[in-house]
């Protein structure tokens, strides 16, 4: 089996946000709709302090929350575990978004552009009318990933199968995978150092990883 | 502050959502009562009728609210798991044996015969609080927001859906002209058992680490919640036993304030204290170790 998942090292994330405009260049979301986001945190009581960048996004749940509330069925989860939506089959009912407890899904009702009412030339190209009034959330790039996988590449390993925000990353701290895979980048990765993953009391089984230290 | 760091409020649904909640819960309860009062010679049609008036409401607000009205229909998918669906499927028989009943019951009013509405009503009462629970766990499956998954908020609510139905059906036959005591002591059990579910409630959500903002939120609530949703009622109820000669206005007034005060909570629970949880780590990242 395959089961895709992401790892975010935080001793190496800088904040930089490039993940996050790779991710809105790419899919031309909206203003204010981050598929990819960094949240910038403070740590500690004062003078005692400490900022930490958290990329975050959709943690492709073993058990997503979204999945069960959707009435339409235009939520699934793929066999390799990405979690993804039909806009086709999608009404809008917004119990998905509310159902994560990850805050990762967005929905706007109105077409959106970055400068008024007009879209820009990049957002001509990436822009999907049909993510209007629907669900919208991170994919992991899948459509990346299928054409990738198409070729004969390996997604996490060559660029072209690998999701936008991980090819951009310039400190390294994204990494992406199959955790299936006993040899795989995500596993070396995972085994060597101290991780967690976010929520896990709310028992999703999230398939996203954070680094916090060696072994 | 930026959200994920700090809890953020949720704007997915709104009041047309909360209105949803408020005309399922008043529907489905009175429709219940409408159907109790049947069994004892109380008129059915009236009350039932503004029953399915009140859910049907409800169901064209939420309507408003989808990104995707004209695929509505695509809600009827997943049965085997959504709640939104099962809610939806039962709509369509609750309002199918609703109207067979009021038509039976409206039969002399409408020149016809036809048979008992005994059988229907039952039907439909038993649907209406199927209905009702599915809008139960439409909002505790909400595992994003504390304040809607917490495991208190299913009585709460259901408790609610149910006095608000009486109350609105305490009106009703006010306005018709009589309200038998068990009614009146039906409607003081429920007050009283709102209430205590709402301590239960807000007690569950304190020990379950809720942001403060929803605590707070919710607290801010507490009062307007209690005082007209439970203290009025009580009031106006107990009046209206020293006083029988006004007991039919202040069953009226007991009835408003009863229903206005589950208006009131669902209002306030859907748009102001469904707060998404900020993230948390364990610890900060070690700097310095990155191989």
């Amino acid at each position: 089996m395959t089961r895709y998942v992401m790892v975010a090292d935080l001793r190496r994330c800088i904040g930089c946000q490039t993940c996050t405009a790779a991710c809105k260049m790419a899919n031309g979301t909206p203003p204010g709709v981050q598929w990819r986001r960094v949240v910038d945190m403070e740590m500690g009581v004062y003078p005692d302090v400490k900022r930490v960048f958290i990329p975050t996004g959709c943690q492709h749940c073993s058990k997503p929350p979204c999945l069960d509330v959707c009435p339409s069925g235009a939520t699934f989860k793929r066999d390799d575990g990405i979690v993804n939506i039909d806009y086709d089959l999608c009404i809008g009912c917004a119990s998905c978004a509310l159902a994560c407890p990850y805050g990762a899904r967005y929905l706007v009702d109105d077409e959106q552009f970055a400068y008024g009412d007009k879209p820009t030339e990049d957002e001509k190209v990436t822009h999907n009318p049909e993510s209007v009034g629907v669900a919208t959330k991170c994919n992991f790039c899948v459509d990346v990933i299928d054409e990738g996988i198409a070729n004969g590449l390996t997604p996490g390993v060559d660029p072209e199968a690998t999701p936008r925000c991980v090819n951009s990353c310039i400190s390294g701290a994204m990494t992406f995978g199959d955790i299936d895979d006993p040899e795989s980048n995500v596993n070396q990765l995972l085994n060597s150092t101290k991780h967690f993953r976010m929520k896990t009391e709310e028992r999703t089984c999230p398939g996203f990883y954070y680094i916090l230290d060696g072994d | 502050m930026q959200w994920g760091a700090s809890s953020r409020l949720q704007s997915f649904w709104d009041a047309r959502a909360a209105c949803n909640f408020i005309g399922g819960g008043t529907g489905c309860g009175l429709l219940l009562w409408a159907a109790i009062g049947l069994n004892t010679s109380l008129p059915y049609f009236p009350a039932a009728l503004i029953g399915l008036l009140f859910v049907a409401a409800g169901l064209f607000m939420v309507w408003l609210e989808i990104g995707k009205p004209w695929r509505a229909f695509n809600l009827f998918f997943r049965p085997q798991t959504s709640w939104m669906t099962r809610e939806g499927m039962v709509a369509l028989p609750l309002f199918a044996a609703g109207t067979i009943a009021v038509l039976f019951d409206a039969d002399v009013q409408l020149g016809l015969e036809l048979p008992s509405p005994f059988i229907p009503a039952m039907i439909t009462a038993l649907l209406g609080l199927t209905f009702l629970y599915c809008q139960v766990q439409i909002m505790h499956s909400a595992r994003g927001l504390p304040a809607w998954r917490a495991s208190w908020v299913m009585p709460l609510l259901g408790l609610s859906g149910l006095t608000e139905g009486l109350g609105v059906y305490l009106l009703v036959m006010a306005f018709l002209g009589t309200v038998p005591t068990y009614v009146q002591m039906a409607a003081i059990a429920l007050v009283i058992a709102r209430a205590v579910a709402w301590y239960a409630y807000l007690s569950a959500l304190a020990r379950s680490g809720a942001p403060e903002s929803t605590t707070a939120a919710l607290s801010r609530a507490s009062a307007g919640f209690l005082t007209i949703g439970h203290a009025l009622p009580l009031l106006f109820l107990a009046l209206g036993f020293i006083a029988p000669g006004m007991a039919l206005p202040l069953a009226a007034m007991a009835g408003i304030a009863a229903t206005l005060g589950g208006w009131f909570l669902k209002i306030n629970l859907v748009t102001k204290a469904a707060y998404i949880p900020k993230f948390t780590i364990p610890a900060a990242p070690v700097r310095g170790q990155t191989g």
